[in-house]
């Protein structure tokens, strides 16, 4: 790549936030390899818009430090800290075309004009946008829109590239494909970014690492399946992915529940517990004195999805791959087999995973 | 019923014209016909134009210029006053937007006569101590009549566009706030402008109370005292400067017009 700039690393530490009595970010602390993409995931209001937004300069930050190629960037203005931002609202500016947004852009940052016709056809290039400089953002699909957004941002080059839930107003295909390219686009640049989504599969998908975010504090920072496979709370566990909290007798790093045994992540409780079992790691097998008993059935393409009821009232969420399951009927008995890989258990008496403190 | 309603529009569209051409009829017929003999002759207009009564048309010359002046500089004052506060307020203390449009409604509710008593000791200040009796330092006090017109245009304009997000990408980019405000929220917000400035232009070339009380000299003042020596001229000059002002206005709105049309051109194409 011609336009790519050397990556730099970032660095977020100890940052803390409040807006009046609310704790926006607390004690927050992230790094960010050169070139690397890190998704910050968490439900709306755990901080993670204000940890984008602090690092742009946007939101000042009550304590920390925020360091970005070796510079400390924390008490820079916004407009001083060689970032470019896509946000969640359509931003181009609606009095200029699609090229005069790149342009405009490029003339803040003091690109020479010789250089910045070439740089706008380049970009919008990149993100498929080719022959589209002179229409008005008006007269661009919502898709096209965030496309040109993106052209913008890279097209000066940053240090580093902010998204802010760039896809969450865009419609589910659109989201997908745009999600995709954002990421092909990121590789092919080489850019450090930092994404913040709601969405646990965009997160997942698009990420080198993700970090899970619960009321102002980073949860969990790792790669998407060791996050997924090995999640570090209950609440990363329920945040990511769906997940069956089943009653099991633990020991031994072992927990016993439906006559059978499900090695356990290390620092699970003993005890009673819940245990926190994927959807995906179980099977169901027809069986007439068999434990569970057929809710509903659903077929969804590629996988297929069972309710299944357990003798004690619990209702237990399974999805397979193919239409098999989809074969058993409502009211039918079923024996469910359980994967043996290591699964996170809480014990019974936290109320609710939010709750629960974050394990070691 | 939809033959019914076009006869009704017709007819409230003739009242309308009838209610505001009339007067204008009236006054120009007034300024050519004698009033104690009704005879027709075109005095008023030669005298105007002729160059005839040097004395009283430049009292006239004089309360013309001061209004334009004026105008001028309430314009500039207002909105560079106005906009810049507006887009703070909303963008750091949105708690205060509330207190700012008490404030800038304010003069509404408030006669301008009794402005004007408030007004007068500040005057006296301001005339003999900071600046002098010009009758062009009115202009702060015009400010204050626009105060609330000028303000309802902004403050639709500014509800109209994305104001954070907007200067947030500014900001990103690396745009000082001078620049956001000039080039990014002026340009989204130029009809806005354009009405502003509309209503600061009437309010001001239309204002007499203010300079009459303070005795300075602008172009109703003048009106007046030409009206009270010489009614038919005070006439035509009104119609001139009624159609002025109408000529301004229109070529304003006709060049804001063409710019948004080259922005906002009417054929969309939404594809994905």
């Amino acid at each position: 790549m011609t336009d790519s700039v050397a990556p730099v690393a970032v660095s977020l530490s100890h940052i803390t936030r409040t807006f009046g009595k609310v704790t926006a970010l607390d004690d927050f602390t992230l790094d960010l390899a050169p070139g690397e993409l890190v998704a910050l995931l968490g439900p709306s209001g755990c901080g993670k818009t204000t940890a984008l937004r602090a690092l742009a300069g946007l939101e000042g930050v009550d304590s920390g430090t925020l360091v970005v190629g070796g510079r400390d960037v924390t008490r820079l203005p916004a407009n001083r800290r060689d970032m470019a931002m896509v946000f969640q609202s359509y931003s181009l500016f609606p009095h200029l075309t699609v090229a005069g947004n790149i342009e405009f852009a490029l003339g803040l940052r003091k690109v020479p004009a010789r250089g910045r016709t070439e740089a706008v056809n380049h970009n919008l290039e990149l993100v498929g946008l080719g022959g589209h400089g002179d229409r008005y953002p008006h007269q661009l699909s919502g898709g096209q829109q965030q496309r040109v957004a993106l052209a913008r941002a890279l097209a000066v080059r940053p240090q580093v590239l902010l998204l802010d839930e760039p896809l969450s107003a865009l419609d589910a295909k659109v989201r997908v494909q745009l999600r995709d390219e954002i990421r092909r686009i990121q590789t092919e640049v080489g850019i450090t970014t930092l994404f913040v989504t709601h969405d646990q599969e965009e997160a997942l998908v698009v990420a080198d690492r993700v970090g899970v975010m619960q009321a102002g504090r980073l949860v969990q920072v790792g790669e998407p399946r060791e996050i997924y496979s090995r999640p570090a709370t209950p609440f990363v566990a329920d945040f990511i992915g769906t997940t069956n909290a089943l009653g099991a007798e633990a020991a031994d790093g072992v927990a016993h529940l439906l006559g059978q045994r499900v090695p356990l992540l290390p620092g699970s409780p003993t005890g009673s517990v819940f245990v926190l079992i994927r959807p995906e790691s179980i099977t169901l097998r027809p069986a007439p004195d068999g434990p569970g008993t057929v809710v509903t059935t659903g077929f969804m393409g590629a996988t297929s999805r069972v309710t299944v009821q357990l003798p004690d009232g619990t209702l237990v969420r399974v999805q397979q791959a193919g239409a098999a399951p989809t074969d058993l009927v409502p009211g039918e008995r079923v024996a469910l087999e359980l994967a043996a890989i290591p699964a996170l258990a809480r014990p019974t008496a936290a109320t609710a995973p939010e709750e629960a403190a974050p394990a070691a | 019923m939809r033959r019914g309603g076009a006869w009704f529009r017709r007819v409230v569209l003739g009242l309308a014209l009838v209610y505001f051409l009339v007067p204008l009829a009236s006054l120009a017929d007034f300024s050519v016909r004698f009033p104690l003999t009704g005879k027709v002759d075109g005095a008023a207009w030669v005298a105007l134009f002729g160059g005839g009564e040097a004395d009283r048309l430049s009292l006239l010359r004089e309360g013309l210029t001061n209004s334009l002046i004026m105008a001028v500089m309430a314009v500039v004052i207002s909105l560079g006053l106005l906009l810049p506060t507006m887009m703070l307020v909303r963008l750091r203390l949105p708690r205060m937007i509330k207190v700012v449009e008490f404030v800038c409604l304010l003069p509404l509710t408030i006669p301008a006569v009794v402005l004007v008593v408030g007004l007068a000791p500040v005057y006296l200040v301001i005339s003999t101590k900071i600046l002098d009796s010009n009758t062009i330092w009115l202009a702060f006090a015009y400010v204050i009549l626009c105060l609330p017109y000028v303000y309802r245009a902004l403050d639709s304009g500014l509800r109209a566009i994305d104001l954070k997000t907007l200067s947030e990408t500014a900001r990103s980019f690396g745009a000082s706030w001078p620049t956001v405000l000039l080039r990014v929220i002026v340009p989204n917000v130029r009809s806005a402008l354009v009405s502003s400035v509309f209503v600061t232009l009437a309010v001001v070339l239309g204002e007499f109370t203010f300079a009459r009380m303070l005795a300075r000299t602008n172009l109703q003042t003048a009106l007046f005292e030409i009206n009270l020596s010489d009614g038919q001229i005070a006439a035509a000059v009104s119609l001139l400067v009624l159609g002025g002002t109408i000529v301004l206005m229109v070529t304003l709105d006709l060049v804001v017009a063409l710019q948004e049309r080259r922005i906002r051109p009417s054929t969309r194409s939404d594809v994905s």
